[in-house]
């Protein structure tokens, strides 16, 4: 369980990155989504102890992140992907696992060999594990940060933006990976990939300049939205009147709008089904307009 | 825990070393420069000590000049062999006073990188998500640039050392370990942990060559303490010189070495507090 | 739309290429000057100790290419990647020409010595010395080998060369700072006269430095070469 209790961090200059955040993870997957600045990373680097926070307190598995050996006892439970991963490039991943499987605690020879093997397994990278990491491309590498997060068996999982520039099938595969790993695991997943969250997370937060502006089960947040989404076909104009697109489809008939809002009547709207992602946009839209969620 | 996350550190600090080639490089360039040095010196007499001058161009060397402080002692009172200790004076200057300084220049600017690559490799951050204590990681990341700065110059000692052979000819072997041992071993081990230590702030590797910069005259000073106590030494032995105290390879080096050893404890020492001073200010930093 | 016709010549990021110069070594080079006008024996050479060593270290650390943020989109733009060179250089030359112009009138106004005689002192070396800590950086890829290449043989040079050329007459092209006062010497020995000798050295050391900085221009035609896509190490 992960308990935080009023937490904010101010960076050098003012610039007010976390805003009082009070909230509790527990086991499974969890989601995190947001625009651009909203303070998604700050907020997962905090709970991974890599930064202080500047007020407020926060609790992994028991562990106060404010004590020194707290934020030690934590860190050996934890599994981190940060989203600007960087790799030693003359190391292959087998050596990079291994330097990464002994600073996380595993001193055991056989064990370490053993996980290190599963996981390039399950990566699916057992074939280039020899080969140094310079060669790989954007998407091996992404699989190596991935192997390495799950190395030790975790009891916490923080991933930021972890299927980035990874293909279709690896995206799902790397997903059902984290999904299966959550049973009686805390799984934090940051993603702008809102179908990753759809997919996996029975629990997630919404942020916005720096405070969770929405906390609650993807299904609500759909909920939110229903009524509200709607596809219109023009000859090409875009629709107006407050209304906001989501998505653009050039057809042979006409351009059709996925759009949130409510159309008026110059245009030939038909209500669908809305998504996560619609949820999404509507609940970012609400706040732009001062709308509360 | 602590340990073996040390020895991973060093272990690997050691084959991205080797796997980037400067190891190789910089051991190239160590034995280059010492050989150049070596091959450049002028067949003129050699001066030992202040004690007496002996022309090494004719077989046998004859003494062609003796001071006052050895006045009236013939060869074979001086106890020495007139082929070893011209050649180890050769060979000793070369090792403990002419490479430290080659040393000292390199090392400073060599390995200030150490810390910084890991920020620009962006690894730093997946490493401070592990139960990696900040000592633990500045210790590994000193002792694995002491081990490849320790194996480089263990590689260039046994290289040198026969290479000088054949040109120089017969040296004590003795003596030359303890110059290398006990002059360039500390002092490059000093250089290399300030250069690793004070830069390890640097957030990249162009800053991190810019502080090795700034330390370059630092180190040259340390340098200059130690050649100018071990010269000193050195000199002095013609006159402290006597019949009943014959010149030997102990007298003229033995207590210029072990003197500079001393000195060279206090220069580590100075490593070990700039040690603790990085780590506490990385604690304060969190 | 019709593409836009390639210019003749390509415009100048003349910011950046000062920022990533760290212009402030033309600071240093004129605080070492200055440390030698209080030494007497070395009050006429101040230049030519300060400038060759800070702008070979300037030049080192000017562009290395595992070290450069954004290769990849500079290799992809239209203008050629060897602008990022010549702007950056440049930029040295300013920072560094300052100096010695402004040290070359103080000696020559101290010293009496002629302007030209001054500038023929300091510039080849300089010129050397950037070449030198260019390519070593480029080779290497590591600014630090560029660096070290520089401090290395810069104060060598300085403090050696003349030995070296006593020992052996022959390399005397090589010498970095070499004296009129050694040609008037080595007169003897190569049966030619001073000034020949003298101009020998400072065609052949501005050219060592010519040619490595064009063994630069080409190898950056190498965008291959450049991103490292074939190296064996980082």
């Amino acid at each position: 369980m992960i308990t935080i209790s009023h937490l904010s961090k101010i960076y050098r200059r003012g610039v007010k990155a976390i805003d009082d955040i009070s909230l509790e993870i527990g086991t499974g997957m969890f989601g995190l989504v947001g625009p651009n600045g909203a303070g998604k990373t700050t907020f997962m680097r905090i709970i991974a102890g890599l930064l202080k926070p500047t007020t407020g307190e926060i609790s992994v598995f028991g562990h106060n992140l404010r004590s020194y050996a707290g934020k030690q006892a934590a860190k050996a439970q934890l599994g981190y992907l940060p989203q600007d991963l960087g790799l030693y490039p003359n190391l292959n991943a087998y050596e990079f696992l291994d330097y990464m499987a002994i600073l996380k605690g595993i001193t055991g020879g056989a064990d370490r060999r053993r996980q290190i093997d599963t996981l390039l397994e399950q990566v699916r990278l057992t074939d280039a594990a020899k080969r140094p990491l310079k060669t790989y491309s954007g998407g091996m590498k992404r699989r190596v940060g991935i192997a390495q997060a799950l190395l030790g068996d975790p009891r916490l999982i923080i991933v930021d933006e972890p299927t980035a520039g990874l293909d279709p099938e690896e995206r799902i595969r790397f997903r059902n990976l984290l999904a299966d790993a959550a049973a009686g695991r805390t799984i934090i997943l940051s993603t702008h990939i809102v179908e990753d969250i759809s997919q996996s997370c029975s629990d997630l937060a919404a942020m916005r300049g720096g405070k969770v502006i929405y906390r609650g089960s993807p299904q609500d947040l759909i909920a939110q939205a229903r009524g509200s989404a709607w596809t219109i076909t023009t000859q090409g104009e875009r629709p107006n009147g407050g209304l906001t697109i989501v998505s653009t489809l050039q057809l042979a008939t006409g351009v059709q709008y996925r759009v949130l809002g409510s159309p008026d009547g110059n245009y030939d709207a038909a209500p669908v089904e809305p998504s996560l992602e619609d949820g999404y946009m509507w609940l970012m839209t609400q706040r732009e307009t001062g709308v509360p969620a | 825990m602590a340990l073996s996350q040390m020895a991973a550190v060093v272990r690997y600090e050691l084959l991205m070393a080797w796997r980037r080639r400067a190891l190789l490089v910089m051991g190239g360039f160590f034995l280059l420069a010492l050989i150049g040095f070596t091959a450049m010196q002028p067949p003129a007499p050699v001066e030992l000590a202040g004690t007496v001058q002996v022309d090494t161009s004719t077989d046998p060397p004859t003494i062609i000049q003796e001071y006052s402080a050895v006045d009236g002692l013939t060869v074979e009172e001086l106890n020495i062999s007139l082929n070893l200790l011209p050649n180890t004076q050769l060979v000793v200057t070369m090792i403990a006073v002419i490479f430290p300084v080659l040393v000292a220049i390199t090392v400073v600017v060599f390995f200030a990188e150490s810390i910084p690559l890991d920020r620009q490799y962006r690894v730093r951050e997946l490493f401070d998500s592990t139960p990696l204590a900040n000592a633990t990681y500045l210790g590994g990341k000193l002792l694995g640039a002491w081990a490849a700065l320790g194996l480089t110059l263990l590689v260039v000692m046994i290289s040198f050392g026969i290479l000088a052979r054949l040109i120089v000819g017969a040296f004590d072997p003795l003596t030359y370990l303890q110059a290398w041992f006990l002059a360039v071993f500390p002092f490059a081990l000093t250089c290399t942990g300030w250069s690793v230590l004070a830069a390890s702030g640097a957030g990249s590797r162009r800053k991190a060559i810019m502080i090795g910069l700034v330390l370059v005259p630092g180190a040259m000073i340390l340098y200059a303490l130690f050649s100018i106590q071990f010269w000193a030494v050195v000199l002095d032995v013609g006159s402290r010189m006597s019949a009943d105290e014959p010149l030997t390879l102990t007298a003229l080096f033995g207590e210029a070495i072990s003197q500079s050893a001393v000195m060279q404890l206090w220069f580590l020492a100075s490593v070990a507090a700039l040690f603790l001073i990085v780590w506490a200010w990385s604690r304060v930093r969190g | 739309m019709a593409a836009t016709p390639s210019p003749h010549y390509w415009p100048f990021a003349w910011r950046m290429a000062f920022r990533a110069s760290s212009p402030w070594f033309g600071i240093i080079s004129g605080a070492i000057f200055l440390l030698m006008m209080i030494i007497p024996d070395l009050r006429g050479r101040g230049v030519e100790v300060a400038l060759p060593l800070i702008a070979g270290i300037q030049a080192a650390l000017l562009f290395s290419p595992d070290d450069e943020p954004a290769l990849e989109m500079q290799l992809a733009a239209p203008r050629p990647v060897s602008y990022i060179l010549y702007e950056r250089l440049a930029a040295v030359l300013i920072a560094q020409g300052i100096v010695g112009v402004i040290g070359t009138i103080l000696i020559s106004a101290i010293t009496g010595v002629t302007p030209l005689v001054v500038v023929i002192g300091w510039l080849p070396p300089t010129i050397a010395a950037v070449g030198l800590g260019l390519l070593g950086t480029f080779i290497s890829r590591r600014s630090s080998a560029g660096v070290l290449a520089v401090i290395l043989v810069i104060p060598s040079m300085f403090l050696g060369a003349d030995l070296l050329i006593m020992r052996f007459p022959e390399l005397f092209p090589l010498h970095f700072f070499f004296q009129p006062m050694f040609a008037a010497i080595g007169a003897g020995y190569f049966n030619a006269v001073p000034e020949l000798l003298y101009a020998i050295n400072r065609i052949a050391i501005t050219l060592l430095g010519v040619l490595a900085m064009l063994r630069l221009i080409f190898g950056m035609r190498n965008a291959e070469s450049l991103l490292g896509v074939n190296r064996k190490s980082d």
